[in-house]
């Protein structure tokens, strides 16, 4: 008796059979399988959205929650979209990122921007221009959207680098003034390799703002 | 309700045509007849008032049926039969309501309404109905409870008199349709079965497709089980089921259609919100997360507002990036148009916020600074007692200078917790980015799903993420935490070691 759970994405598992006669078909099922019946599964099939980059950023600035997760999906798997349009959705949340006037789609541009960084083959430069919308921008929440989501960067040995930058600023001297805070916090979120780089930071006396001192402190008091 | 009765009436003559003189040979007990009140008479307003103020609580289940109409295609007629009935209104009248719409029928529930049975229609476009009793005195109940698959349902009406228990008349609703159709569970609430069914004289299905988006928008295509005239399981995501079929055993060209309108689930449990899912306390903070002495040159943090019980500065619980797989559960549906998706079945994500303020500047805070300056040394011995050569901030500025630090206390606990005005408190400014829809945890992960569970989890994750990395932005963003007081303030200046006076610090 087939009794699976589990449901193929992609594939048709077990037996469909299309019979022309209902009684055939029973007929069929009692003879290979006896009396309990077999359902056959379903079979799963996804492709690729076809909204265009104009429609993906009309909805992410409009607050609308769909453009925010296509844009993602574009952003993330660039491999599996064309490549204008991987282009256009990118060079779109740079300029909302920097310009929209909602706070929360600039904050929603930042993040996912940054994320960009995060797919399997990033497209190559995202990462530098993530790093200038972070410079260029007046917005302390996006800002610190794109370096809390260094987090998920592929290529961590930057994100890191980045962090580590930022974490070190002094007070009068910082990015903004919950940057270093903020950077230190997320290198305590990154595994070993970011632990071991805040550590550093901290056992040479490089955090010199107090905020961020303190977290570190406390941090490796009790962590 | 009560049985209904046994009565010989006679109507005596024209004017009293507004009273029935009856006879009546009861034959149910009496108590049946309180529970409906005063059957036997046509009721006035106030025998109503007076019913409803002394009548006993509601005798049947009051079952929520999610379903409460029934699809129809324009050109559809139904027949609609009244196959049982305990109620007390004179008349009782059975109203149907959509695009197909009038009075079903209207008569006396003492015998009035056996063995009617009516057509109505055609539709005049594609769209649902819904029926209704209405009790003459008590008004009109709340539309029906829908049961069964098409071509026929059972409804259960309830009448205006409010027991609730949908008996008051019970309809057999019968489609009559010209052409084979698809129909599916009209708006069926994610997580709810839906159920559809593929009908007509010589039908059979060969084949069931459903087609929808992903959560991120891609096409997705979910093909079922041949063969059966019904597909159901539970409701996901919106979408279009068809089914191929045959038609007295020819293949149909096109294939028959139903869209299935999937709607969120509501209620507290799909809401992050106090007071079920936030909570706040001063003071309870824990004491050792900074340890800033409010000295020269670098005072320090001395306030500060974290999740509860730590002094992470992320203020959801479990913490999405230290637990990715907590705080929400998912399952995988089975069978139906949206079989093997994954969706959120519960979140129990909180936010769990406490402040407090450095024990430096607290009365009998154990920091201490020795006194070196003669004048700091007489204002702290004035009045006798035992010498003091070394005091702490509170007893330098309340004691020795008299310095009132109430204004300072009341603006730090201002700064940290809920703000004086306009949210402008580090508490405040959370609670404000939390209560935006795009930030309910909640609410935002009811419609998440997946095709796979790492896939859903993975989705579930970026929503739970960008949400708590906001919200750690504004916790810890100073850009509205102000003009929450300003206060003066002796401070200790440790490369003089002399107290200090620092005017006006504003919160």
């Amino acid at each position: 008796m087939n009794t699976s759970k589990q449901l193929p994405v992609t594939t048709t598992l077990g037996t469909a059979r299309r019979a022309r006669a209902r009684w055939l078909r029973l007929l069929t099922f009692a003879v290979l399988t006896g009396p309990v019946s077999v359902r056959a599964q379903s079979k799963i099939q996804v492709s690729p959205s076809r909204m265009g980059a104009h429609e993906v950023l009309t909805r992410l600035e409009r607050g609308d929650h769909t453009g925010k997760r296509s844009a993602s999906s574009i952003v993330r798997e660039p491999e599996k979209y064309p490549r204008a349009r991987v282009d256009s959705v990118i060079e779109g949340l740079e300029r909302l990122a920097l310009r929209s006037k909602s706070g929360m789609v600039r904050s929603e541009a930042a993040a996912t921007l940054t994320m960009a960084g995060a797919a399997n083959s990033p497209i190559p430069g995202v990462f530098e221009r993530t790093l200038g919308v972070y410079h260029r921008s007046s917005d302390n929440l996006a800002r610190g959207m794109i370096i809390s989501f260094m987090y998920h960067q592929r290529d961590r040995a930057r994100a890191i680098s980045f962090l580590k930058s930022v974490a070190a600023q002094d007070s009068a001297h910082a990015d903004y003034p919950e940057a270093p805070f903020r950077a230190a916090q997320t290198l305590s979120e990154m595994g070993p390799d970011g632990r071991s780089a805040l550590a550093k930071l901290h056992r040479t006396g490089a955090l010199r703002d107090s905020r961020t001192l303190g977290f570190a402190d406390w941090y490796f008091r009790t962590k | 309700m009560a049985h209904p009765q046994s009565r010989a009436c006679t109507i005596l003559s024209l004017t009293l045509l507004l009273a029935l003189a009856c006879k009546e040979t009861p034959t149910v007990p009496t108590a049946q007849e309180e529970r409906i009140g005063k059957p036997r008479r046509l009721m006035t307003a106030e025998d109503s008032a007076s019913y409803f103020a002394s009548r006993p609580a509601p005798s049947g289940t009051a079952t929520t049926s999610s379903v409460t109409s029934i699809p129809l295609k324009s050109g559809d007629s139904i027949v609609v039969s009244i196959t049982s009935y305990e109620c007390s209104g004179n008349p009782e009248t059975v109203n149907v309501y959509g695009v197909i719409s009038g009075i079903v029928a209207a008569g006396s529930c003492d015998g009035g309404l056996t063995g009617i049975q009516v057509t109505l229609g055609p539709a005049s476009a594609d769209g649902t109905i819904y029926f209704t009793a209405t009790h003459q005195a008590f008004g009109e109940g709340p539309a029906g409870q829908v049961s069964g698959t098409p071509p026929t349902y059972t409804v259960g009406l309830d009448d205006g008199a409010g027991d609730l228990d949908y008996n008051d008349v019970i309809l057999s609703v019968h489609i009559v349709s010209s052409e084979p159709r698809v129909d599916c569970t009209p708006n069926p609430q994610r997580g709810v079965k839906v159920t559809c069914t593929a009908w007509g004289s010589g039908v059979e299905v060969t084949d069931w497709t459903f087609d929808g988006s992903t959560y991120s928008n891609a096409s997705l295509r979910i093909t079922g089980p041949s063969s059966d005239s019904t597909w159901e399981g539970t409701a996901v995501t919106s979408g279009t089921v068809s089914a191929t079929v045959t038609v007295n055993g020819q293949p149909r060209s096109e294939p028959l259609t139903a869209a299935i309108n999937v709607v969120a689930r509501t209620g507290t449990a799909w809401h992050f919100g106090p007071p079920d899912d936030w909570s706040y306390s001063q003071g309870t903070g824990l004491d050792y997360c900074y340890q800033g002495t409010f000295a020269l040159p670098a005072g320090g943090t001395i306030g500060w507002s974290t999740r509860k019980g730590d002094c992470d500065g992320t203020p959801i619980t479990p913490v999405p990036r230290l637990a990715r797989n907590s705080g929400y559960t998912i399952a995988q549906v089975s069978t139906g148009p949206n079989a093997g998706v994954w969706y959120v079945t519960s979140v129990s994500y909180r936010m769990d916020t406490e402040s407090n303020l450095t024990t430096a500047i607290l009365d009998g805070s154990s920091l201490v600074y020795q006194l070196v300056d003669k004048a700091e040394k007489r204002d702290c011995n004035k009045g006798g007692g035992p010498a003091v050569t070394a005091v702490n901030f509170y007893t330098f500025n309340a004691k020795c200078r008299k310095n009132d630090l109430t204004p300072m206390f009341t603006a730090l606990w201002l700064h940290e917790g809920r703000g004086l005005s306009n949210s402008s408190g580090h508490q405040g400014q959370l609670e404000l980015a939390a209560a935006n829809p795009n930030n309910d945890m909640h609410g935002i992960l009811e419609g998440v799903f997946g095709i796979g569970e790492t896939n859903t989890r993975d989705l579930v994750f970026d929503e739970v993420d960008t949400i708590t990395q906001r919200l750690v932005g504004v916790f810890s963003d100073h850009t509205y935490v102000r003009n929450n007081g300003c206060f003066d303030a002796w401070r200790w200046n440790v490369p003089t070691s002399v107290f200090v006076f620092v005017r006006v610090h504003c919160v």
